[in-house]
């Protein structure tokens, strides 16, 4: 019985939030608080699992591969699992897990909607479905599905969020179709010259496969597919509104993790299942190259011409997902392992940080950087939890993003590309501006927050006399983000080297 | 030999504890055990790193390592002779700082006490880090962490004034401190390590002339920062504007003298002093310490404010322990270690008085002082005595680093040097002792100030008529005045830095063979 649950556990990771999802609305039915304890208890369950499986994969060094329906590949549909999904498993629903709780004080306070609320947690728990699907899947198609999924239950969760959501939404929509279409057509490209979807088998079949321009192409699709996905520079266009508009409580899981997983599903494909011998990879590791260096740099400048808090962090995050993008393009150990570190410290930053933006709209309705003066009096732990992400943000030591950037900076040295550290550099010191210039408006500001401007604005209907802080549902993901960042930072090598060291090499 | 203990590591970790315990319950608890955390850290740590002494002077070393911080990289501490000397003075001055705080922040009535405390636990963590860390990348997180933790102190008034300091010192410290960490990637990847070595682990002729160059500007300009070697100084006076404590605690114990020491690290034990003189690098960073310490003697006379005189005094004597170690010569780094001592007790002293005229009777401009030893004589005596220190008079211990040196720039034959370093005594005579006179001096303003002394000893301490400072703040004066005496007279006194500095540059010069 043991062993059989153990050896299902890579399903069950998907399939406990499709009960959840599926559950919620009908839970709701009964008793209106039910089917949302119901998402946050089988979120955290699959966290706990996602250890486990995380724990059996480093202990074995190996791989674990689980057909679904007993199929087999190449013809049935495989979930494969290493380090590094493996990792990516645990950092997904572990988010997912945390924002569920994050959210249950917000839907609290709409007390008149008892199934808006559950639509909210089945839509935020389909996210989830679709996030673990794309970083368990071994098969090409299978990630397109989940893709979709992750997808749609964005378009809801950005559209039920403020005034423009709708409007962010719908471009999201737009754009995130073609992004999906691309990704479409590259797989289609590839399946029309080996016949497979199955990314193991594509990896082994491509290698016979000598029509150059039709690979060239496929990855050329990838490439935009992926870059919308992840919003990468120039593909970003979605990105800013639908991050700054969506619903506050779910934004940390859209703008922290929503972007990750389709970084992640490049690598697969283009050092997983591309042969790195092949004559076009340097000039697309350069175009990516490129788009890195150019986001990074237009993702920096931009956040600081911006006043709302949401902006500021939709811009940075584009800076951010070049220096993964970056890790990409160097293309060696440290570079790979640097980028695949930087999507978890950065999920994590992220996510905490639009925890914090939630808080602050909770609590009085902040929306602007202006209006943090003093805050800190008020909530000093959501405030504490900010400072320490903001530093790691701009990557000082010890925190998580200093060490993603020192791998990244060895990884361009070793190939000789200086440009990618000076890079690095500036865009440290242009998020430096930014993040300094929140702190001086928090600690140094006119006191502004005494009482929020009109009620509608926030969400807590509680007293606000003396220390305000968020509820416990809200202070514990805030301050888990930042302690996880502190425990990353300090910890980073037994990622790189016990968890991600086997699977990187593997691929070189 | 080396001793593994876990004492380096606590000595780092003492403060940034009591930091935690500040932040946590600082608001909630009286400002007598906020301050009573502070202090006992500051005795725990100063004990810590004391106690280690006897085993460094005996030629073993402690070393204590947590961990793999980066793949190949650890997060380890040693504790040799140079480090030895730089925790030794920072946690004793931390000790003295915390009470002139308390009798300061007090006396002035100052807001944001318990963050302010709590900074300055952080930057004492930070500097003991700094001077224990085994190998570069560890010296470079405490070295961030420093510039990070001093900001809130720079910025402590809050107002425009301090934002625009704040703004430009985080703008010095971090662009450098982003060019370091270029370097320390670039020299770990091509050299395959960063400990540090005494002699330093990087060969002449491995790498280009120009790129070692590079290499050596880009480090270095993370320790000239911080330790004001102009052109890039500008943030110091500005941070002036925060209260006298801390630029006691920027200018004497713990930021510039990070950077002195970070340039002591790069030079000696990561370039080694063969290295740094065949790629040139020597010579250059001589030559801007020569025109640092002219320049910030001219500009210290034509201040009229007592703390940004000091401020400029503080940049030239910086540059004196700069140039002290570029001139490469076993004398020549005694003395530049020492004067991290000398300097360090010399410069507090004069901060602590400049701090304790301030609060004492509300006077800021050297002109407006005059006849002041009348009022507060022990202050002043203290002043002038650190001025003397300062300026090398035999009998101080500002004379026995400056003697060094020259001893040192003489027998490597460089003429030019000697000139430079006499030179500078006699500046720094000249724009301290004018100080010394106006204090001494008559005047017919003694009735304002003793009129003023009286409104402010009446509205802070309630002593009515009170004359000189409170004893929270004379206290610690006299003490770091007495100690530079004692370490003029005899340097061997107490922990015995100057047999550690002695130490530690015959470990340089062993292990780079071709040092003069």
């Amino acid at each position: 019985m043991n062993l059989f649950f153990i050896s299902h556990i890579p399903v069950l990771i998907v399939v406990i939030p499709l009960c959840a999802a599926v559950l919620c609305p009908l839970l709701s039915r009964l008793s209106p608080s039910l089917g949302k304890r119901t998402v946050i208890v089988f979120l955290f369950v699959v966290f706990v699992l996602s250890l486990i499986q995380l724990a059996g994969i480093v202990q074995s060094g190996e791989a674990v591969h689980y057909y679904l329906g007993g199929w087999e590949p190449p013809y049935g549909v495989e979930f494969v699992i290493d380090g590094v999904n493996g990792i990516i498993i645990v950092l997904v629903s572990f988010i997912g897990a945390m924002t569920a709780l994050f959210s249950s004080p917000f839907e609290e306070a709409d007390k008149n909607a008892p199934f808006k609320s559950a639509g909210y947690y089945s839509i935020l728990c389909f996210l989830v479905i679709g996030l673990l699907g794309i970083a368990s899947t071994g098969d090409a198609f299978n990630l397109y599905v989940f893709m979709e999924i992750v997808a749609l239950s964005g378009y809801g969760l950005i559209a039920i969020g403020e005034e423009k959501g709708p409007i962010a939404a719908f471009r999201y929509l737009l754009t995130g179709t073609i992004g999906a279409s691309m990704y479409l057509l590259g797989i289609g490209f590839l399946y029309s010259a080996t016949g497979t979807l199955n990314m193991a088998d594509l990896a082994v079949r491509l290698q016979r496969v000598d029509n150059l321009p039709l690979i060239a192409i496929a990855m050329a699709c990838l490439i935009v597919g992926f870059g919308i996905k992840m919003a990468l520079f120039p593909l970003h266009g979605w990105q800013p509104a639908a991050h700054s508009y969506a619903h506050p409580a779910a934004d940390p899981m859209i703008a922290g993790v929503m972007i990750k997983i389709p970084a992640y599903a490049m690598f697969r494909f283009f050092f997983c299942i591309f042969d790195s011998s092949l004559p076009m990879m340097k000039t697309i590791f350069n175009i990516i190259g490129i788009m890195a260096v150019l986001g990074i740099l237009y993702g920096s400048l931009k956040a600081l011409r911006y006043d709302k808090y949401n902006k500021i962090l939709a811009y940075s995050s584009i800076g951010q997902v070049g220096y993964i993008a970056l890790g990409f393009a160097i293309g060696n150990f440290y570079g790979i392992a640097g980028a695949v570190f930087h999507i978890l410290s950065h999920a994590f930053m992220k996510t905490g940080l639009f925890y914090t933006s939630a808080a602050f709209k909770y609590r009085y309705g902040i929306h602007y950087t202006d209006r943090l003066g003093q805050v800190y009096r008020k909530m000093p732990v959501t405030c504490g939890a900010l400072v320490v992400l903001a530093l790691s943000m701009i990557g000082l030591p010890p925190f998580a993003g200093f060490f993603g950037k020192w791998y990244l900076a060895l990884g361009a040295i070793q190939n000789g590309q200086y440009l990618y550290v000076a890079v690095l550099i500036i865009s440290s010191l242009l998020s430096a501006i930014y993040f300094f210039r929140i702190f001086e408006k928090m600690f140094m500001g006119e006191k502004t927050v005494s009482e929020p401007a009109a009620p509608e604005e926030y969400y807590g209907y509680g007293k606000l006399t003396g220390k305000t802080e968020v509820p416990l549902q809200m202070l514990i993901p805030i301050v888990s983000a930042a302690l996880m960042i502190i425990a990353l930072g300090l910890g980073n090598s037994f990622i790189v080297n016990g968890i991600l060291r086997t699977t990187i090499m593997e691929v070189l | 030999m080396t001793i593994l203990s876990i004492k380096p590591f606590l000595a780092v970790v003492i403060s940034l504890l009591a930091a935690l315990l500040i932040l946590f319950f600082g608001n909630n608890v009286r400002p007598n055990v906020r301050e009573g955390i502070t202090l006992s850290a500051a005795v725990i740590k100063a004990v810590l790193v004391f106690s280690m002494v006897p085993a460094v002077l005996a030629g073993n070393e402690y070393y204590f390592c947590l961990w793999e911080i980066v793949d190949g990289v650890e997060l380890a501490f040693r504790t040799d002779a140079a480090g030895m000397i730089f925790a030794c003075v920072a946690s004793g001055l931390w000790i003295v700082t915390s009470v002139y705080s308390i009798g300061y922040m007090r006396g002035h009535h100052e807001k944001n006490q318990t963050g302010y405390f709590a900074a300055f636990a952080v930057c004492l963590s930070s500097t003991i880090g700094i001077s224990f860390a085994a190998n570069l990348l560890t010296f470079f997180i405490f070295y961030e962490m420093l510039t990070v933790a001093t900001y809130p102190l720079v910025v402590h008034y809050r107002d425009d004034k301090a934002r625009a300091s704040g703004r430009k010192y985080l703008a010095y410290t971090l662009i450098s401190g982003q060019l370091f960490f270029a370097a320390v990637a670039a020299v770990y990847v091509i050299y395959g390590t960063c400990e540090f070595k005494a002699g330093g682990f990087i060969d002449p002729g491995s790498v280009s002339t120009g790129l070692m160059l590079m290499l050596f500007l880009l480090m270095i300009g993370g320790g000239a920062v911080k330790a004001g070697i102009m052109p890039l100084h500008g943030w110091l006076p500005s941070a002036m504007v925060a209260p006298t404590p801390v630029s006691a605690l920027l200018h004497a114990v713990a930021v510039v003298k990070a950077g002195a020491f970070c340039v002591l690290r790069v030079v000696c034990y990561v370039f080694g002093p063969e290295a740094a003189g065949w790629c040139g690098a020597d010579k250059i960073l001589a030559w801007f310490a020569v025109a640092t310490i002219l320049l910030s003697s001219f500009i210290a006379m034509r201040k009229d404010n007592l703390k940004a005189r000091l401020a400029f005094s503080t940049i030239g004597q910086l540059s004196y322990i700069v140039l002290g170690i570029s001139v490469l010569a076993p004398y020549s780094i005694t003395g530049a270690m020492f004067h991290i001592v000398a300097h360090a007790f010399l410069k507090i002293t004069l901060f602590m008085c400049a701090g304790a005229i301030y609060v004492t009777t509300g006077l800021s401009e050297i002109s407006t002082m005059g006849g002041l030893a009348k009022k507060m004589p022990v202050t002043c005596a203290c002043f002038g005595l650190a001025s003397l220190g300062i300026a090398g008079l035999p009998l101080l211990a500002g004379f026995v680093s400056k003697f060094n040196i020259i001893r040192g720039a003489l027998i490597a034959g460089k003429p030019l040097f000697v000139a430079v370093l006499v030179a500078a005594a006699l500046l720094a005579l000249s724009y301290l002792i004018p100080v010394v006179r106006v204090f001494f001096g008559k005047s017919d303003r003694s009735a304002e100030i003793s009129g003023h002394a009286q409104t402010v000893g009446e509205k802070y301490g309630g002593h009515a008529g009170y004359n000189d400072a409170a004893p929270a703040m004379l206290i610690p004066i006299v003490i770091t005045a007495v100690v530079s005496l004692v370490l003029g007279i005899m340097p061997d006194a107490g922990p015995h830095l100057y047999d550690l500095a002695v130490i530690a540059a015959e470990s340089i010069s062993g292990g780079g063979g071709a040092i003069v």
